[in-house]
């Protein structure tokens, strides 16, 4: 909302009121002041001056040589090239030697022989307008001669305020000026009304109005007046509409919205020849029914959409926008005022429709104070027989169906104090609720719980934002202003511990992760359904955005690897190698959970942790390796029992295990539980997503919130003898598991305390391979000498014998 | 014996001058002391020979030639390791200017490492972490936080919707547009007083330089007795200074409107940039942060719990946002654009 200073200061006395103190005082009371602009600046050489004479330049065929009073004896010669002068005219005026705004200063001159001594100004040149199409022509009763600065108060400053939507009222500038009164603690001056009398009309002459909606509409008040519409909108109501960021247009449309702004009430204007019958009907759209805006806009109507219309056709969208053919022109001898309380949510529910939004619309939307129908005609009433010297010429109706009872807040002394740290004197809190339109129902000093408590009315422009003793409080608060309330840390008790292990674990394996050289990205929750198929689950399995902004964010994600592989084909060509790593959620759709329907759908997001790998320079086994090693370490701080098995069934219980290698991809267990997969990523996913070559993933498959339990170490005792170290070579097929052997071997005697792959040796004619192991032995009474060793060997190779099937070639 | 002593003393005093490094010595000294057939094993080995009272004094030349032997190859010993250490630098220097390239550093998303810090900050107050779901119901992310079925937020333009069907007492499904659903879960569950932080994913289809689809927002609640707006005041100043780590950094709050708290406020955050002089980043040295209030009655009943006893301040603010602002990043976008030349920054 635009805030003219000048404007403001009608209602309430701004005297002696710095404009940075206002805009601070109004800021903080909640008229958020965002911007502040200074309009008619260096006006000082503008004078008031009238159109003597206005002649054809003698040598040229578009100049005129006007004759202009500035009040002194000898008028002025000035040569204008303006066309929408005429002798008469009312213009601001230069003299020679004066400075326009832009500090252009205007000298004497001679024009094609004639002599130029000033010059006529636009609104452009004043810099109070941006119509430089011809000279500005000011109101014919303005005083010649006068400064031009002074008559008509520049300069003047508009504050740009930022307005709350529970403040409807806040957009008028009555309201705004309740607001300021209330801060500078001044008399708020109302505008000016004329009542509609009784008054005699003809049969033909009498309004009526029918509400078919009275939800959509609760109040519609209307009025016919005639008059001479003709005449030219006076300046300082130009400016203002200007000033308001509105343009002035023709005198019944500027009256309109003039009164708009200031009272907050929208109205509008219909050309009564325009309009057939004498009916206004408020009603839904029909289906398929046709509409064509002010502004050229063509709608197509239907039920959910409330019009007000005439017997044939539709005059407006309600509380949006006036038709095309229904308007007002310069010769409009009588116009239909209409004044209406639309509902705001239906008015909204209309403009994101239909995209049609105006300064009407967005009033409503906020809420517009159902009283001020009546007023806001009384209003235009008054202006227009001021400046177009109308007359009602039907009577009033005021179709009213508003049905707000009256309503009460009671505020104790003991709350205010409470939330505003202080003690409030009764009659203090009474003035500024008061002031600000709320009238005192009840009040004492000392109430029961000692203490005073006032019952207010809420004033019909509160109605929808004031109803319970919090509101007051803020009342109360924002006069007073927050700025003047103490800090201070909480004090009341202290919850249960604020600690919270999972989350201190998770932050520990990130910069784990951090540390091993991989960097966190977030992307979108979105997947398209590509994606979704993609990562191996059907369709059905993804939570549906049903208003996604496009088709790459229908769906929910189940799988994070989707949106980091694309990441990786992005940023592939220009890093050698890229370690990304993701950990947030995915969504399963309720259907498939198997939930009870009284479980949250808590149950149904899990924080995955995902890995991708991709080194240009690196051979596969390598990259396999880096990736491996990485989930060893990162399990190992969250203190995990962890396994790799490579079973088909264990895989494929993970409908993300299409994006792998068959060939090259493991699960990982922790606790006994599969939990995810690593590998690689499957040639034909890599293919899909335009890359080559290959690309390591792994996806923690399962709730890391869940995993994260913090656990304290407890002390086992430890042997202090020497370890005894051998290593052991055996055979086997090609496509040998040595994963399962380390861990079976691990177990077979209490005194092994190691067992590590060394060395694997693919023998390609045989299709077989050498695998040594290396082993450690140790025990807590003493060393294991030769003997216990190879007893210990003898357990392991008949395990490897029995178990596995294979033979041992070497030991050492 | 004597000569023969003082001989064996001359040659090893020559020879040792010859000597060169630690490692000759030592062999040197096994040649002359250690060894079986060693030179001084040779000589000691004469006293058997001689005859019974020559011996004694025989001996004590054999153990004072030991003697001096020793501290001639101790000495010798100290004087190349004294020689070694001095040229240390010189004989084994490495370039080590130059920090290898094999490893690297990765990063924490920016974000994510807010997440956290907003947590360990809010953690010294007593807050404690809380989450709930991303997929809201209408109940927990409008209706229980005071907001009609009527009001703008829920229209689909601001909030995204689920296919899915509705449930009874819990309305739509949705992605929710802020955490403040959790407000109500976490009273669901706690009696007062209660002290949570929740940071989060949130949603809204919006697009554009201040706004992406997915976002976080971290979500404070203190529900106690008689809770006054100045220890909302204070609970944000102390989160602002330790979050931009200078103590100058203060806050205000200014009027506002938001349903589930009353009254409400905009916080703002005295500019990090320009400290209140007024800058390209900031209105007049003030920067918006994100809203605040006190707990609406309504929202608490929702809750469970007894608005006559209890009262509390909720607050909800952008992580992006105080990121963007902290770290001076222009475009927001830029955070989920997996731009690594942005991400590798932090």
């Amino acid at each position: 909302m635009y805030v003219s200073l000048n404007w403001l200061a009608e209602y309430v006395n701004l005297e002696g009121v710095a404009v940075a103190d206002l805009r601070s005082r109004m800021s903080s009371a909640g008229l958020s002041v965002e911007r502040e602009e200074r309009v008619g600046e260096r006006l000082d050489d503008i004078v008031i001056g009238r159109i003597l004479r206005k002649e054809m330049h003698p040598n040229s065929d578009h100049l005129w040589v006007c004759e202009v009073t500035i009040g002194q004896n000898e008028p002025l010669q000035i040569v204008t090239g303006a066309q929408n002068i005429k002798a008469g005219d009312i213009v601001p005026v230069v003299q020679s030697g004066g400075v326009l705004p832009d500090r252009t200063r205007i000298e004497a001159t001679v024009l094609r022989g004639v002599h130029s001594n000033g010059m006529m100004c636009s609104a452009k040149e004043l810099g109070i307008g941006e119509d430089h199409s011809g000279i500005l022509i000011l109101d014919a009763n303005a005083k010649v001669g006068e400064y031009f600065a002074k008559y008509y108060g520049f300069p003047d400053v508009v504050f740009d305020v930022e307005i709350t939507p529970n403040r409807g009222d806040l957009l008028s500038m009555v309201g705004v000026a309740r607001e300021v009164s209330v801060l500078l603690n001044r008399q708020l001056k109302m505008p000016k009304l004329k009542f509609f009398g009784r008054g005699n009309f003809e049969e033909e002459n009498v309004l009526a109005v029918r509400i078919e909606d009275k939800k959509g509409c609760d109040r519609f008040s209307a009025v016919a007046l005639t008059g001479d519409f003709s005449v030219a909108t006076p300046f300082y109501i130009q400016q203002r509409l200007i000033r308001a960021g509105m343009r002035p247009i023709s005198l019944l449309v500027d009256i309109s919205n003039y009164v708009m702004l200031e009272l907050g009430q929208p109205s509008h204007a219909y050309d009564a020849r325009k309009v057939f019958g004498n009916e206004f009907v408020v009603r839904r759209g029909y289906f398929g029914e046709e509409f064509e805006a002010l502004d050229g806009t063509k709608l197509e109507l239907d039920p959910h959409m409330l019009v007000v219309a005439d017997e044939q056709k539709v005059l407006g969208l309600a509380g949006i926008m006036g038709g095309k053919y229904s308007g007002v022109g310069k010769d409009t001898k009588t116009v239909l005022l209409e004044a209406a309380h639309f509902d705001g949510v239906l008015v909204r529910r209309t403009t994101m429709r239909t995209n049609l939004r105006s300064e009407a619309s967005s009033r409503f939307e906020k809420k517009v104070d159902p009283a001020l129908t009546l007023v806001a005609l009384e209003r235009c009433y008054e202006l227009l027989s001021q400046i177009a010297g109308a007359a009602a010429s039907s009577r009033l109706v005021d179709e009213n169906h508003v049905a707000y009872d009256p309503k009460t807040v009671t505020l104790r002394a003991n709350k205010l104090k409470i939330y505003l740290g202080k003690d409030f004197a009764l009659n203090y809190v009474e003035s500024v609720l008061n002031n600000l339109g709320f009238e005192t129902v009840d009040s004492t000093h000392a109430g029961e719980h000692g203490g005073w408590h006032i019952t207010v009315e809420v004033p019909s422009w509160r109605l929808f934002d004031i109803s319970i003793e919090e509101d007051l409080i803020e009342e109360v608060a924002r006069i007073y202003g927050y700025e003047n309330i103490q800090p201070s840390m909480p004090k009341g008790r202290m919850p249960a511990r604020a600690q919270d292990s999972k989350l201190e674990l998770k932050k520990g394996v990130l910069i784990g992760l951090v540390v091993l050289g991989w960097s966190e990205v977030l992307t979108y929750s979105f997947n398209s359904k590509e994606q979704v198929e993609l990562s191996g689950y059907e369709l059905e399995r993804a939570v549906k955005v049903r208003n996604a902004l496009s088709e790459d964010q229908r769906y929910l994600r189940l799988s994070l690897l989707p949106n980091l592989l694309q990441l990786v084909a992005s940023n592939r060509r220009m890093n050698e190698e890229l370690k990304l790593f993701e950990c947030s959620r995915v969504y399963h759709q309720r259907l498939y959970a198997n939930l009870p329907e009284e479980l949250v759908n808590e149950e149904l997001e899990k924080e995955y942790l995902s890995l991708v790998y991709s080194n240009r320079v690196a051979g596969v086994v390598e990259q396999l390796e880096d990736v491996s090693e990485t989930l060893k370490l990162v399990f190992g701080l969250m203190r995990k029992n962890y396994r790799l098995i490579q079973r088909r069934e264990v895989i494929e219980s993970f409908s993300s295990f299409k994006m792998f290698h068959p060939g090259r991809v493991v699960a990982v267990v922790l606790d006994e539980r599969p939990v995810g997969l690593f590998g690689q990523i499957h040639p034909r996913v890599v293919e899909y997503l335009r890359m080559d070559g290959v690309v390591v993933a792994a996806e923690i498959d399962a709730d890391l919130s869940e995993m994260f339990k913090s656990e304290v170490p407890v002390f086992k005792n430890f042997s202090t003898f020497p370890r005894t170290e051998e290593s052991l070579t055996f055979l086997a097929g090609k496509d040998v598991l040595v994963g399962p052997v380390i861990e079976r071997l691990s177990f077979v005697d209490e005194r092994v305390c190691e067992v590590k792959l060394k060395d694997k040796y693919v023998r390609g004619a045989e299709e077989m391979c050498s695998i040594t192991l290396k082993l450690v032995y140790q025990k807590m009474d003493g060393v294991v000498g030769q003997d216990e060793a190879a007893e210990i060997r003898g357990k392991l190779m008949k395990v490897l014998k029995d178990e596995f099937g294979f033979g041992v070639v070497a030991e050492s | 014996m004597d000569l023969e002593a003082k001989q064996i003393i001359e040659e090893v005093r020559g020879r040792l001058l010859q000597i060169r490094d630690l490692v000759s010595l030592r062999e040197y000294r096994f040649d002359t002391l250690d060894r079986k057939d060693a030179v001084f094993s040779r000589l000691a080995s004469k006293i058997k020979d001689l005859p019974k009272e020559e011996r004694k004094s025989a001996g004590q030349t054999v153990n004072l030639t030991k003697k001096v032997l020793e501290d001639l190859f101790v000495e010798k010993e100290k004087a190349l390791k004294d020689y070694f250490y001095a040229t240390l630098r010189e004989r084994e220097f490495i370039d080590l200017t130059v920090s290898p390239d094999r490893k690297t550093l990765g990063h924490l998303h920016p974000v994510t490492a807010a997440y956290f810090e907003v947590v360990d900050i809010f953690k010294e107050l007593g807050f404690k972490f809380a989450s709930g779901p991303e997929v809201e119901w209408f109940y927990y992310a409008f209706e229980a936080l005071n907001m009609p079925i009527t009001h703008a937020a829920s229209d689909e333009f601001e909030t995204y919707y689920i296919e899915a069907e509705e449930v009874e007492d819990r309305g739509r499904p949705l992605l929710r547009p802020h955490t403040s659903p959790v407000q109500i879960r976490t009273m669901e569950k706690q009696k007062p007083p209660i002290r949570v932080v929740v940071p989060g994913k949130t949603y809204r289809p919006q697009s554009d330089v201040s706004h992406t689809p997915m976002f976080h927002q971290f979500e404070g609640l203190l529900i106690d007795q008689n809770v006054s707006i100045g220890e909302l005041v204070g609970t944000l100043d102390y989160f602002v200074k330790r979050f931009f780590r200078d103590e100058g950094v203060r806050v205000r709050i200014r009027p506002y409107h938001f349903r589930f708290t009353e009254p409400s406020f905009e916080v703002d955050v005295s500019c990090v940039v320009c400290d209140r002089e007024g800058c390209r980043l900031c209105k007049e040295g003030w920067l918006e942060l994100g809203g605040a209030g006190m707990v609406h009655p309504e929202v608490l009943r929702y809750g469970g719990i007894d608005a006559t006893m209890f009262n509390g301040f909720a607050f909800g603010w952008g992580i992006e946002r105080i990121v963007v602002v902290r770290s001076g990043i222009p475009d927001l976008r830029m955070l989920y654009e997996g731009e690594l030349r942005l991400l590798n920054q932090f």
